[in-house]
């Protein structure tokens, strides 16, 4: 018998999985 | 202590992103900033003021160049603030991808996805689809991209304001 919960939900969202590693930060306030 | 809403002290409301340079350079990213407020606005509340924050002299360098043809065009200094970036706080929870998370249904789906409320603030699906709910971008630019959010369209539908 499967689990179908753990065999039909992705682990993250798809666009999640194509972050790319050496990102960036940015940091301001728009008041 | 971590500064909160209703302990702000002088802490500023602010944002952090993270972004890839071979997408987006920082340079855009500054110019995006400029055109997405008035830096020449009267100057406001530490909690509501603008300001860029640089991470190294790098950023400080690109930020630097990008001010001479602002205050040519404005004629006058910017009030928008130009500080070295110290320590950022994340909001407080419910502050968070704010209008998302008054979407149940897809709230429901994202918690499955991520136990940790950490992760799911650090999701790209996450900031595109608050975005989205909150009136920002494009109906063509969602149609485009949302089989990249792992949702089904009808549980999308709900969230969309176009």
């Amino acid at each position: 018998m499967t689990n179908r919960q753990t065999t039909e939900l992705a682990a993250v969202p798809p666009i999640d999985l194509t972050v790319p590693e050496n990102l960036q930060t940015a940091t301001f306030a728009l008041g | 202590m971590n500064p909160t809403y209703h302990s702000l002290g002088n802490h500023t409301e602010a944002i952090q992103i993270d972004f890839a340079p071979e997408e987006i350079d920082f340079a855009a990213v500054v110019d995006l900033v400029w055109t997405s407020h008035n830096p020449v606005g009267a100057a406001r509340s530490s909690q509501y003021k603008s300001a860029i924050w640089f991470a190294d002299d790098q950023q400080l360098a690109i930020i630097d160049q990008s001010v001479e043809p602002l205050v040519e065009r404005y004629q006058r200094e910017l009030t928008t603030e130009i500080l070295p970036l110290e320590t950022f706080f994340n909001a407080e929870d419910y502050h968070q991808k704010y209008v998302l998370q008054r979407h149940d249904a897809v709230m429901k789906q994202f918690k499955a996805y991520y136990p940790d409320f950490h992760d799911f603030v650090n999701s790209t699906a996450a900031a595109r689809l608050n975005g989205f709910a909150y009136g920002s971008g494009s109906k063509a630019l969602f149609e485009q991209e949302q089989s990249t959010y792992g949702f089904s369209p009808e549980s999308l539908a709900a969230v969309l304001r176009f």
